[in-house]
């Protein structure tokens, strides 16, 4: 009985060995973000009032010199 | 029980190939794997292990041998359904169908030949670079409401095109893809394409599709820079400018962006997220370098171990940036939600632009975030607890 226990034993650590050898990986989901940019200030300032020009702060005159 | 005729087979890399899964999943495997699968691809139930142990020089019983195959190609089970698609991201739906998103798509796939696309993508950087240095100096701060609708309407175009690019350079290469849609990914709002069969192309095409979106987003906005030009009117380098600095922010490697991508096919490093959190966790309980994805070399390790806490410093300094920035916010948006909300019944529409901006949708992240790590840890193990109180009980 106790030689059949060490012969199982020896037939689950060669079958552990020899599942190592078979590398199987999950892949994950490709599903690629585009980022959401609008903002209402930082990069998009707007008018709160709703009815004001475009402005520059700034180096006004430096549009002109295209 | 394996079902194994319909799927399809791609080469990786040298060593390794991927499985197309019926079920819409993707499988790596080496070169033993795949040697096995071609066992079970040619032959019926009793040659394949005679030819296993012939090949494997083994003399496996028929019961060892349905076992390894069980245990080691259990994803291929037929009756195997993906438990939750796109389980990283909240709330999400679908804006444009597969079909639709293709058919949009199309005109664009001639840029993604790989001979122009690097090319172009360079050429467009430069381009953007140099108009973004010249006038970044100008401090646009007031536009009118009309010029607010045309830029809102072209930065929000810009996140379709973004996601039609990678849809495009799926359809150059041939390969089927998913839908494009809205969801949230932790706190961020994102756009998203289905790509997932990319893992089917070489390198060099999983990388073009990768930075596709980037590229079609470059191309938009050296259109809009030429606009300018032409117009002078201001608003188009505004877009131009907000587009442009947008792409290159995702190029980010963290966070899942684009660089994640990039990053993760060029270190020929897939599931870089999950190896670098494994890494974490072996470190932590373990401190050895021995992962669920098995034993790394010492330099893969600590590279995981470095991109697995960068990405979690980062994220973190993240959430708390925008708790700071929108404290004040945070507590107001359910009232602010409903003054929106209001004012769209009364069929007033002016501010509707300013609904979707991203202080609000990263506030409203935020609350989704929250929500779904009250559910995770509560809700859904009250039936847990309710069950053990009640064996407890009897």
């Amino acid at each position: 009985m106790e030689k059949f226990k060490v012969l199982e034993n020896e037939r689950a650590i060669d079958n552990v060995k020899l599942a190592q050898l078979f590398e199987v990986e999950e892949l994950e989901e490709r599903v690629e973000f585009g980022k959401w940019s609008a903002n209402a200030d930082g990069t998009g300032g707007t008018c709160s009032g709703g009815d004001c020009d475009t402005k520059f702060k700034g180096e006004v005159s430096y549009k002109m010199t295209f | 029980m394996i079902d194994i005729q319909n799927i399809v087979v791609s080469k990786f890399d040298a060593n390794r190939w991927v499985i197309s899964t019926p079920n819409g999943s993707h499988i790596l495997i080496n070169e033993n794997s795949k040697k096995l699968l071609d066992i079970l691809l040619r032959g019926d139930d009793s040659t394949a292990l005679v030819e296993f142990n012939l090949a494997f020089n083994k003399s496996l019983s028929q019961s060892d041998f349905e076992s390894l195959i069980e245990i080691k190609f259990k994803g291929l089970n037929k009756h195997k359904e993906r438990v939750e698609k796109y389980s990283y991201l909240s709330l999400r739906f679908t804006i444009l169908s597969s079909k639709v998103a293709g058919l949009l798509a199309q005109p664009f796939s001639f840029l993604f030949k790989p001979l122009n696309f690097w090319f172009i993508l360079i050429s467009t950087i430069i381009f953007n670079t140099v108009i973004t240095l010249k006038y970044f100096s100008l401090d646009i701060t007031l536009i009118n409401l009309k010029s607010a609708i045309l830029y809102f309407s072209i930065v929000y175009s810009s996140m379709l095109i973004h996601e039609l690019g990678h849809i495009a350079a799926c359809r150059k290469f041939k390969i089927k893809h998913g839908e494009i849609g809205f969801g949230f990914y932790l706190v961020f709002p994102v756009l998203y394409a289905d790509v997932t069969n990319v893992w089917m192309l070489a390198k060099n095409k999983r990388i073009i599709t990768n930075l596709a979106g980037i590229k079609l987003e470059l191309l938009y906005s050296t259109i809009l820079c030429c606009i300018f030009l032409i117009t002078s009117n201001l608003t188009f380098l505004y877009c131009s400018i907000t587009i442009f600095i947008k792409a290159l922010t995702e190029l980010n490697p963290f966070i899942r962006y684009d660089g994640y991508w990039v990053l993760s096919d060029i270190t020929d490093t897939p599931n870089l997220l999950p190896k670098s959190t494994a890494a974490i966790l072996s470190f932590f309980k373990r401190g050895s370098i021995n992962t669920r994805y098995g034993s790394l070399s010492s330099f893969k390790y600590y590279a995981l171990l470095c991109y697995g806490v960068s990405n979690l410093v980062i994220i973190t300094l993240y959430v708390t940036i925008i708790i700071v920035k929108y404290n004040y916010l945070i507590l107001q948006f359910p009232l602010n939600i409903m003054i929106h909300a209001q004012k769209l019944t009364q069929g007033d529409f002016s501010e509707i632009f300013l609904i979707a901006t991203l202080d609000n949708l990263l506030i409203l992240g935020l609350y989704v975030l929250v929500a779904k790590l009250i559910f995770t840890t509560f809700i859904k193990r009250v039936p847990i607890w309710f069950n053990r109180m009640s064996q407890n009980r009897f």
